[in-house]
C-alpha cells in the first residue's frame, strides 16, 4: 500500500508560518493583559487612549495617560501640552477596546494557524476551512463595526469632556465613520468562505467517487 | 439509497476477497470498501469496466436498483 508521503509545495515556510503564529498566540496573552491593565489604571507604560484630535491647521494630536501623576498628554506635532487627566470611564473604554482587540487577535491567530494546518496535511478544502473563514469575515464586520459606531464615539465623547484649552478649538473628528477596507475585507473573506464552502461539498463527492 | 451495491454476494459467489480483488483491479481497499458498503456516491464506467473484467459479469450484476423502504 502507498505510504502516505504527502508533502505540499513550500512545506517548510507553511511549517515555519505555523510555528510564528504558535509564538505570536502565547505571546499575545501576555502583551493582551498587559496592555488592559496598563490602559485602565493609566499607567501609560505602553498605550495611548486612541482618540486622534484635529486642531486647527494641520495638526494632529493624540491622548497618552502618563506615567506618574496620571495626567495626559496631548501630543501635537508642535510639541506636547498637558491637559487633565483621563477620566476614568475613558480609561474603562480604551481598556476594553484594548481587551476586546487583543481576544479577537489571538482567535485570529489561532484560525489562521488551522487554516495553515490544513493546507499542511493537503485539505484545504476542508468544511471547518469555510467555516473559518466565515468567521473571520464576521470578527473583521462585526468588529469594525462595534469600533466605528459604538467604542470610537463613546471615547470621542469621553475625551471631548477633558479638552477644554483656551484659545484652541478642537475638531475631533477621526475614528468616526465606517473604514471602507475593512468591511470590503469582511465581505471577500464571506465570499471566500462559500467559495470553500462548495470546495468542500465537491471534495467530498470527488472522496466518495470510486 | 436506490442504488446498492451488490459486490459483497458477488464476491462471495467467485470465491474472491477484497483484498484480491483489489489487487487485480488496482484501486485501493479503501475505494472498494465504500463501494461495497454503498457510502460511493458515483462510479467511474472505468472502474466498473475493470471491476467487470475481473469478476466476469454485467454491470447489472453488481449495481441493483431498489425502491426507498425495501
Amino acid at each position: 500500500m502507498e505510504a502516505n508521503t504527502y508533502s505540499p509545495p513550500y512545506a517548510k515556510l507553511l511549517k515555519a508560518g505555523m510555528s510564528l503564529l504558535w509564538i505570536v498566540y502565547f505571546f499575545s496573552f501576555f502583551v493582551g493583559g498587559f496592555l488592559t491593565l496598563d490602559t485602565v489604571l493609566g499607567l501609560g507604560l505602553f498605550t495611548f487612549i486612541p482618540v486622534s484630535f484635529y486642531l486647527e491647521g494641520d495638526a494632529v494630536g493624540k491622548l497618552f495617560p502618563v506615567l506618574s501623576d496620571q495626567s495626559t498628554v496631548l501630543a501635537v506635532d508642535m510639541g506636547s501640552l498637558k491637559v487633565d487627566s483621563a477620566p476614568i470611564p475613558l480609561r474603562w473604554i480604551a481598556g476594553i477596546s484594548y481587551f476586546g482587540f487583543v481576544f479577537i487577535w489571538i482567535y485570529i491567530i489561532r484560525l489562521l494557524h488551522d487554516i495553515l494546518g490544513s493546507y499542511l496535511v493537503d485539505k484545504p478544502f476542508d468544511p471547518m476551512n469555510s467555516k473559518r473563514l466565515l468567521k473571520l469575515g464576521a470578527i473583521l464586520l462585526i468588529g469594525t463595526t462595534i469600533n466605528d459606531f459604538v467604542l470610537g464615539p463613546l471615547m470621542i465623547h469621553q475625551a471631548s469632556k477633558m479638552i477644554q484649552v483656551e484659545g484652541l478649538q478642537f475638531h475631533y473628528l477621526s475614528n468616526i465613520g465606517p473604514n471602507i477596507t475593512e468591511y470590503l475585507t469582511g465581505l471577500f473573506l464571506l465570499m471566500l468562505s462559500q467559495i470553500f464552502r462548495r470546495g468542500a461539498e465537491l471534495q467530498h463527492d470527488s472522496d466518495l467517487t470510486v | 439509497m436506490a442504488i446498492v451495491c451488490t459486490l459483497d454476494r458477488i464476491l462471495l459467489e467467485r470465491g474472491m476477497t477484497l483484498t484480491e480483488l483489489s489487487e487485480r483491479v488496482g484501486l485501493t481497499l479503501a475505494n472498494l470498501s465504500i463501494l461495497k458498503t454503498n457510502k460511493a456516491k458515483a462510479i467511474r464506467f472505468s472502474t466498473l469496466e475493470a471491476i467487470c473484467k475481473e469478476l466476469g459479469c454485467e454491470p447489472g450484476d453488481i449495481l441493483k436498483y431498489e425502491k426507498d423502504g425495501k
